[in-house]
């Protein structure tokens, strides 16, 4: 069975290997009949154009805006809405025609003129309320210093009238003064001698008064001296034991003598005591009389004169000096007041003067907005075509906004193109211009003038005189001819490629293979001599008769292989 | 002592096992790396194998990874390769038929003539005989490449240079499948073909029915050598044929470096088919043809 088995094997083995190997090349030999159909589905299809000879008319290719000669700008007169466009843009208008109908609403700008107005006249009549200066204070002030300047030279005349009585006044006054100090001394000696005399001291007392008091007064103390040392010998004695009684005796007689002489002495002495006492005490009762009277004579003289009074004539001339001069600055601060407050008067009626005009200035304004307010209808002020509106039906417009632009057509219209000066070396002014995107053939264009582009020195201004239906600011493109020339190599503007290595073209190169042609892509490096709008002239390795790539379906390169179109 | 043997047998065994295994791997490793790598994106080739084709190539350009990189296993399992080659890439189906177109008729012709050359060969004797079979040889020992410049030479003159009969022409006259023949011929036992005339049969039917089926294994194991020796060359058509959409893929294969790197591994893969199918087509044929013509078989 196993055997059966190794035989069979092999055979089914190789059936199975050789139909794998069957099926294996099949399906490569269908890969390879589809291989082309699947690849050229992905090659890039390109239409391509061959190379000729002949001649070409040059042509520049510019593109302006065209814009009016003249042109105005319709502005609102006053805040408002728009409620209809009667125009559009394009369509002509003659002047007087409504353009729009608005309808005014609150207007804000009236409602700010009239609070300024306002505010305005209530600061005139602010202005005009104002007191007028009046001076009563400082006149108040001068009339006061003058009053005080009279009583001070009066008082001064007076001063000068009573000077005798007030000197002798004086004179007495001084002596009275100078009479109390030597009483008030002398009263002060007496008081002293009397107080002195009271304590035995009567060495103290004046010459004058002593008299015999002090002899007296000797006697008195030496009989007092004698008793002491009587006494004092007579104790001595008595102490001593070998003393007689006749010693002793004799010493008592003698200090019994000498009391009886001290007692003599001192009644003596006191009446000289009690006489002196009396005539101080009259002195001092004289002194104290004469103190009084000139005391009520000074006291009089100076209760009499106030301090004014004492002020001499020489002090009341400085006085009514300073007050002169008081007086002069209060006049002189007066004046520069009053001329002060005259400019300031005057400058106020300048003021008010031009917050006057000023209202009415105001009030004209009020008027103007209040009339603008009043139109509905807004109109064209020339003939013309509209060439812009800037509003829209519900838009609200301030006063002097542009709402519409209208292109005078009598004006007529130019269009001014800036290009390489190199490139207008081969054009003349005064040709006309053939208009590329004028579908209609209605727009004709001339070249009226060349001139320098101050902006750009490099280039130069092309201007065209546009007529026809033409609107300010459409853009127009024309194609200016140059100068006709013959070329070997002429291809399509299409087939014309740019990089950075510069200009080129992709010509096609066929390659013949077993699967059939192929096509590839091989890039020519090309100097264009000439253009017009759809051929240029060019030179490099490029022959007559090459076919050149103008269009593909996909990025082409060189060196890419590529499909011909159907 | 039998144990001891035994024991060492196992182990000489196990050593020349392990041995096998690592020479197989060595081996093996090309084919399987080609296998796997058709899986991965090109990109991802690009990354792996850049360097190395940047150094070949002459333009040089800045690759992911500049170092070597072998890998077995894709990032990402992809049939871009494939679909690259077989859906986008006519000029690889076309070098693919290119080598069928060239290696086709030189293994048929290369065998038909191999079998009437070795069957002349084996059958009559002289010295004339003797004298090609030893150039023969002599031609068959050479290298290839020795042959070449010759090759060139008469093709440009017969006028077939940068045709295909320029290689066509060389293959169909190959020394080694007549020498390979003429040895399996030879064993053949001439009683056979005696018995054979004495029935009557003529030169043609001896070698018909006679020859043909004994050398079967022998043929087709010549065939397949025969085919993969062209189906893998390289030097002919690149000195032969200018053109380079007549080249065969074998040549696209040499000149990877140039070429899309990313196709290269789905391209070989798909080349390597046709003779591995062959092979596992043939392989007892080809074992006891080779084993046949090396005369252990008697």
């Amino acid at each position: 069975m196993n055997e059966n088995k190794k035989i069979i094997n092999p055979e089914k083995r190789r059936d199975i290997i050789k139909n794998i190997l069957i099926v294996f090349l099949i399906v490569l030999l269908i890969l390879t009949f589809f291989s082309n159909t699947i690849m050229n589905h992905s090659l890039p299809e390109i239409a391509t154009e061959s190379s000729i000879s002949g001649s070409l008319t040059e042509k520049l290719n510019a593109s302006g805006i065209v814009e009016s000669n003249q042109s105005y700008e319709v502005k609102a007169k006053g805040n408002s809405t728009i409620d209809e466009i009667k125009v559009k843009t394009g369509q002509e208008i003659k002047k007087g025609d409504i353009l729009f109908t608005v309808n005014s609403e609150e207007n804000t700008e009236l409602k700010e003129a009239e609070t300024l107005l306002k505010s305005l006249e209530l600061e005139y009549q602010k202005m005009l309320l104002k007191l007028p200066k009046n001076y009563a204070t400082e006149n108040q002030t001068i009339k006061n210093a003058q009053e005080d300047l009279n009583a001070l030279i009066a008082k001064r005349d007076e001063a000068v009238s009573n000077q005798a009585e007030n000197d002798s006044k004086k004179s007495e006054y001084n002596q009275a003064k100078s009479e109390l100090s030597g009483i008030t001394s002398e009263l002060a000696d007496i008081q002293m001698y009397i107080t002195s005399l009271n304590t035995d001291d009567i060495y103290s007392i004046g010459s004058e008064y002593t008299g015999n008091i002090i002899g007296i007064y000797e006697e008195y103390t030496k009989a007092q001296s004698e008793l002491q040392k009587a006494e004092s010998e007579l104790q001595t004695f008595m102490m001593s034991p070998d003393v007689s009684e006749e010693m002793i005796q004799s010493l008592q007689d003698k200090v019994n003598q000498c009391s009886d002489y001290l007692d003599q002495c001192e009644s003596a002495y006191k009446s000289e005591k009690s006489a002196l006492h009396n005539t101080l005490n009259d002195r001092l009762d004289y002194l104290n009389g004469e103190s009084d009277r000139l005391n009520s004579i000074i006291n009089n003289y100076e209760s009499n004169l106030s301090a004014d009074d004492i002020l001499t004539v020489d002090a009341l001339n400085e006085q009514i000096t300073a007050k002169q001069r008081e007086l002069e600055s209060l006049v002189i601060a007066l004046e520069d007041a009053k001329k002060q407050d005259n400019l300031e008067s005057q400058s106020n009626d300048i003021d008010i003067k031009a917050k006057h005009e000023e209202i009415e200035a105001q009030k004209l304004v009020v008027d103007k907005i209040k009339k603008k307010d009043s139109e509905k209808e807004i109109k064209a002020d020339y003939s013309g075509v509209v060439s812009q509106i800037n509003v829209k039906i519900g838009d609200t417009v301030l006063p002097d906004e542009a709402v519409a632009v209208i292109d005078i057509s009598e004006e007529g219209y130019t269009m001014t193109v800036s290009v390489e000066a190199e490139k207008t070396k081969k054009i003349k002014a005064g040709i006309s211009v053939d208009v590329l995107n004028d579908w209609s053939n209605s727009i004709n264009a001339d070249l009226v003038e060349i001139k320098n582009d101050t902006q750009n020195k490099k280039n130069r201004i092309l201007k065209f005189k546009v007529s026809g239906n033409v609107n300010s600011g459409d853009t127009l493109s024309v194609s200016i001819p140059c100068s006709t020339g013959r070329y070997d190599t002429i291809i399509p503007k299409s087939a014309l490629n740019e990089d950075s290595n510069g200009k080129f073209v992709l010509i096609v190169k066929s390659k013949s293979s077993p699967l059939g042609n192929r096509y590839f892509a091989e890039r020519v490096d090309v100097e264009v001599l000439a253009s017009d709008e759809v051929s240029c002239a060019v030179q490099g390795s490029l022959n007559m008769g090459d076919y050149v790539i103008t269009t593909s379906s996909k990025p082409v390169q060189s060196g890419d292989q590529v499909k011909m179109k159907d | 002592m039998n144990i001891r043997k035994k024991r060492k047998d196992f182990l000489f065994k196990v050593l020349l096992t392990v041995f096998a295994g690592l020479v197989a791997i060595v081996f093996l490793m090309p084919t399987v790396l080609t296998i796997t790598n058709s899986f991965m994106t090109s990109s991802e080739i690009s990354a792996n194998y850049g360097v190395m084709f940047d150094n070949i190539s002459s333009d040089k350009k800045t690759y992911i990874s500049d170092t070597l990189n072998l890998k077995f296993i894709p990032d990402k399992v992809s049939f871009s390769q494939y679909f690259a080659v077989l859906f986008k890439s006519p000029e690889y189906l076309l070098k693919f038929w290119n080598s069928v177109i060239l290696v086709v008729p030189i293994t048929f012709f290369q065998i038909v003539v191999a079998l009437f050359a070795s069957y002349g060969f084996a059958r009559y004797d002289g010295k004339i005989k003797q004298i090609i079979f030893f150039s023969y040889i002599i031609l068959m020992l050479m290298p290839y490449q020795v042959t070449l410049v010759p090759n060139f030479l008469v093709a440009d003159k017969l006028g077939i240079l940068n045709t295909r009969w320029a290689i066509i022409l060389p293959g169909i006259f190959s020394p080694f499948s007549v020498f390979l023949l003429t040895k399996v011929m030879k064993r053949i036992p001439t009683s056979y073909i005696e018995a054979a005339k004495l029935d009557g049969a003529s030169e043609w039917q001896i070698f018909r029915h006679i020859c043909l089926p004994l050398c079967k294994s022998a043929v087709f194991s010549v065939t397949l050598l025969v085919f993969i020796d062209y189906w893998n060359m390289v030097e002919q058509p690149l000195i032969l044929l200018e053109d380079k959409e007549m080249h065969p893929l074998s040549v696209f294969l040499s000149e990877i470096n140039t070429g899309d790197v990313g196709l290269a591994f789905a391209v070989a893969v798909i080349y390597m088919i046709p003779t591995l199918l062959m092979f596992l087509y043939g392989e007892d044929y080809l074992v006891e043809g080779i084993t046949y013509s090396g005369g252990i078989k008697g």
